[in-house]
């Protein structure tokens, strides 16, 4: 078992195969050798290493991924599991911060469940409709619209 | 170098061969490892070039919002993503190519001036353009300025749209500056100025550290007995203009002569003429940074496209071709520097019954010329604009080289076959080299560390502005210009780069110098052996020369010929062999004089491998860290340097493989599998 102790001084203990799916908290433990002392993890808070925690049982046992980031991003596809969707079904607020957590752990296959889920959010939108979306607030006079209008020409009757 | 692995270049493989993208790696690297708390650096370095030349989208060093008043923008013109770091949003609009279409990008372009600055990165449209279009230029299309105009007008083109010729980014600088390093960077690295990293004073005034000079007029022996017989670089003077033909031959000559051949430049494949844009384009935009009173040196130049509102490429693609080297060889444009041209075997104590001509010393200055046409590539055409260059690499299979510009100096820093470079990365095997910048990223990072560690000795009166003094003087440091030619002996760590646009020609050989090394390396590391033919009709066909080149699919398959084969049947393992036998019917006394230099070099290794382990064995607790450290390594790629030489057409990914599957197959025939790894290349 290890012990993993956040930013607000949260105390979280869990199994090692589950705290390794982390490559940082891996490589933490490697250094270290067995140690019975909390694993401070000063970026993130308790309700998110919650939810980072749960993703971790849950994938506890998936082979590791690709070492190789080229062939991974080959492999990158656009689908994210059953699980997964649900699991990131949550508000953007916690979206990003699990994104910042899995960014800082270095937990590869979540970063990039929290990324895609962005990505996808973004897909698809007009520039008013992601300025809704992420509360983005419009600096381009009417003038400058009309240049950016013609500079992405090509992509405005996709 | 770099892996293929950064947001920007993951992609690259799709491009093939040459790419991976030296220039451009940066994103993962860091997205990977930075929290978002961790980019506060530039701005102390970097005011006074911002004030000199502001970026075009008022982007600002991250530093400079602590100076900054009023509140800043970051939270209202990037909204709730503003949380991430820079790196991530980045990594987001970048990775997900699958998900985020072009259209997208250009949509995010639009929302606001912060996502404007993020969704226009040149770097995001760069491997956009690799990923979408294979990196082929298409000469009726051009470059168009920028990577974004320039991907987008590919991108019409395949839907049957029109596309104006004249389209432009919008000429849109945002009033309120948008403070980030990551943004920042490129347009940093693209005002470092060269001149920082000249050798220092003339020649003469630091004879420890400057790459020796001789005059045109040394005789061969004289040549060969001081510098490859001792595996010495040496930069060979201009001889007689008229001896070198094509002397002068810039870009634009290059493109009046080859206009519609098609060349590969890294990730890019385009025919001379659009490089040529491209290349024009990168030195006008430099000097117009450069010199506030614009753009003279190019201006005649006509039809140069560029535009503005872009930052120029920091590192630009470098035109480095092998077929268009043929075509000028039948055209009497492809001149060996005389010293190299033959090789005298006095310096090397050949027994020998017959005496020496001069057509036996041509044979034995390029060896490899017994394999005819299943020898490797081995001449190369090199263009490219002020700052284009090769980041650190040895050449491949031992090989030496010499380069003579046409037009145009050269940068070289070389260090010693045993000296890796700082901030460079080589696997315990020597087969992979890893460096996780670009090569200006490189020298902005590490030059200074590099003259500190390998500069002159404390002794030399040459230290200058707190760098040099202290090193061991490995680092040996010159210019190369128009008629010289440096040579690079086997083994050499060599970093070049363009301080003016400038044509070359390069050349790989192996002469009795480098002969017992290579067979050393052919005998005993096939598994990294590259760049042979073992196709008749793919290196036949291409050696003609004669007809036009076809982009795509009919040369991409003819490249992987030699990756498909694998294991017990990868046929580089005969290469030392028929090599061995070819030289045997050439002349035995010479493959005895080969075979027993080989034997001494077979010696040497074996005691600088027991020296190895027995340290090893010093000290068990090491071992696991080493092991770790190898893991890490083998996560890297070749560089695009290095799978551009070898010719390949695939990217880090099955480079990786293959050397996996190669390293099986030695211990299957019975070496020890960690019998070689140590060997310090």
């Amino acid at each position: 078992m290890v012990v993993l102790e956040t930013s607000d001084s949260e105390r979280f203990t869990v199994d090692k195969d589950v705290a390794e799916r982390s490559v940082l908290i891996k490589q933490m433990l490697d250094d270290l050798g067995d140690t019975d002392n909390p694993i401070p993890l000063p970026n993130v808070t308790s309700n998110v290493l919650k939810k980072v925690l749960e993703y971790c049982g849950h994938h506890r046992n998936d082979p590791a991924p690709p070492a190789d980031e080229a062939e991974e991003s080959r492999k990158r596809t656009t689908d994210i599991s059953e699980w997964d969707q649900k699991f990131i079904s949550v508000d953007q607020e916690m979206l990003f911060e699990i994104i910042l957590a899995a960014n800082y752990l270095d937990i590869k296959p979540l970063l990039d469940v929290g990324c895609k889920t962005v990505a996808n959010m973004i897909k698809g939108k007009t520039p008013e409709e992601i300025r809704r979306l992420f509360n983005i607030q419009n600096d381009f006079t009417p003038e400058e619209e009309a240049q950016i209008r013609k500079e992405n020409e090509w992509a405005e009757d996709r | 170098m770099p892996t293929a692995t950064s947001s920007f270049n993951g992609s690259n493989s799709a491009a093939a061969a040459a790419s991976s993208g030296q220039p451009h790696i940066r994103a993962t690297k860091k997205t990977k490892r930075s929290h978002p708390a961790s980019s506060s650096s530039a701005f102390a370095s970097t005011s006074s070039l911002s004030l000199s030349h502001p970026h075009p989208l008022n982007i600002k060093p991250a530093g400079n919002a602590l100076l900054a008043s009023g509140p800043p923008s970051r939270y209202l013109t990037l909204g709730s993503l503003a949380i991430l770091s820079d790196d991530l949003i980045t990594h987001v609009i970048t990775a997900y190519s699958n998900i985020l279409t072009p259209s997208d990008l250009c949509a995010l372009s639009a929302v606001s001036s912060a996502w404007r600055a993020f969704a226009n990165q040149e770097g995001v449209w760069r491997n956009t353009f690799i990923e979408r279009h294979g990196g082929i230029m298409k000469p009726e299309i051009g470059w168009r300025g920028s990577w974004k105009m320039t991907c987008l007008a590919h991108l019409a083109e395949q839907q049957g749209k029109a596309f104006p010729p004249s389209s432009r980014l919008a000429s849109i600088r945002p009033s309120n500056p948008f403070y980030s390093d990551s943004l920042y960077l490129p347009h940093r690295l693209s005002l470092l100025p060269l001149s920082k990293y000249l050798p220092t004073g003339s020649a003469g005034s630091n004879p420890s550290t400057a790459i020796p000079r001789i005059p045109a007029s040394s005789s061969l022996a004289d040549f060969h007995a001081r510098y490859p017989a001792l595996n010495k670089p040496v930069i060979i003077e201009a001889p007689e203009e008229s001896s070198i033909a094509g002397l002068g031959t810039s870009t634009e000559g290059l493109k009046d002569k080859y206009s519609s051949r098609w060349v590969r430049a890294e990730a890019i494949r385009t025919t001379v003429s659009v490089y040529a844009q491209y290349s024009h384009c990168c030195e006008k935009q430099q000097s117009a940074i450069a010199r506030a009173d614009g753009d003279e040196d190019v201006a005649r130049v006509a039809e140069v496209r560029y535009d503005p509102m872009t930052v120029p490429d920091e590192s630009p693609f470098y035109l480095f071709d092998s077929e268009i080297p043929s075509q000028m060889a039948a055209d009497g444009l492809w001149t060996v520097p005389q010293q190299i041209l033959q090789c005298p075997s006095s310096p090397y104590q050949i027994q020998r019954s017959s005496p020496e001509s001069a057509q036996r010393q041509q044979v034995e200055a390029d060896l490899f010329s017994l394999l005819s046409s299943s020898r490797p590539d081995y001449r190369w055409l090199i263009a490219g604009p002020t700052r284009s260059g090769s980041g650190w690499h040895k050449d491949p299979n031992y090989t030496s080289a010499w380069n003579t510009p046409l037009s145009g100096r050269k940068l070289w820093l070389m260090l010693p076959p045993h000296v890796a470079p700082p901030g460079v990365y080589v696997s315990e095997d020597g087969a992979e080299v890893t460096a996780p910048v670009s090569l200006i990223e490189w020298l902005d990072d590490f030059y200074v560390e590099t003259k500190r560690l390998h500069g002159p000795p404390s002794s030399s009166s040459s230290a200058r502005g707190g760098i040099g003094g202290g090193g061991d003087g490995q680092l040996l440091e010159g210019i190369c210009g128009p008629g010289e030619t440096v040579y690079v002996p086997s083994g050499w760590w060599h970093l070049v780069v363009n301080l003016e646009e400038s044509v070359a020609l390069t050349q790989n050989f192996v002469s009795l110098a480098e002969l017992p090394e290579v067979l050393f390396f052919m005998k005993h590391k096939p598994e990294q052996v590259s760049g042979f033919k073992f196709s008749k009709t793919s290196s036949e066909g291409r050696e003609e020369g004669s007809q036009q080149q076809q982009v795509g699919q009919e040369e991409e398959d003819q490249e992987e010929d030699e990756d498909e084969v694998e294991g017990d049947a990868d046929p580089r393992r005969g290469l030392y062999d028929v090599f061995l036998g070819k030289l045997k019917v050439y002349d035995e006394e010479l493959a005895t004089w080969a075979l027993q230099k080989l034997a001494v070099i077979e010696e040497r290794e074996k005691a600088t491998l027991e020296a190895a382990r027995r340290e090893r064995e010093a000290g068990a607790a090491d071992g696991s860290i080493k092991r770790k450290r190898k893991t890490d390594e083998e996560e890297g790629g070749l560089t695009w340097w290095d799978k551009l030489k070898a010719g390949e057409g695939n990217a880090g990914a099955e480079a990786g493989e293959q050397d996996k599957t190669a390293g099986g197959a030695t211990f299957a025939m019975g070496l020890a599998e960690d019998e070689l790894e140590d060997v310090p290349w």
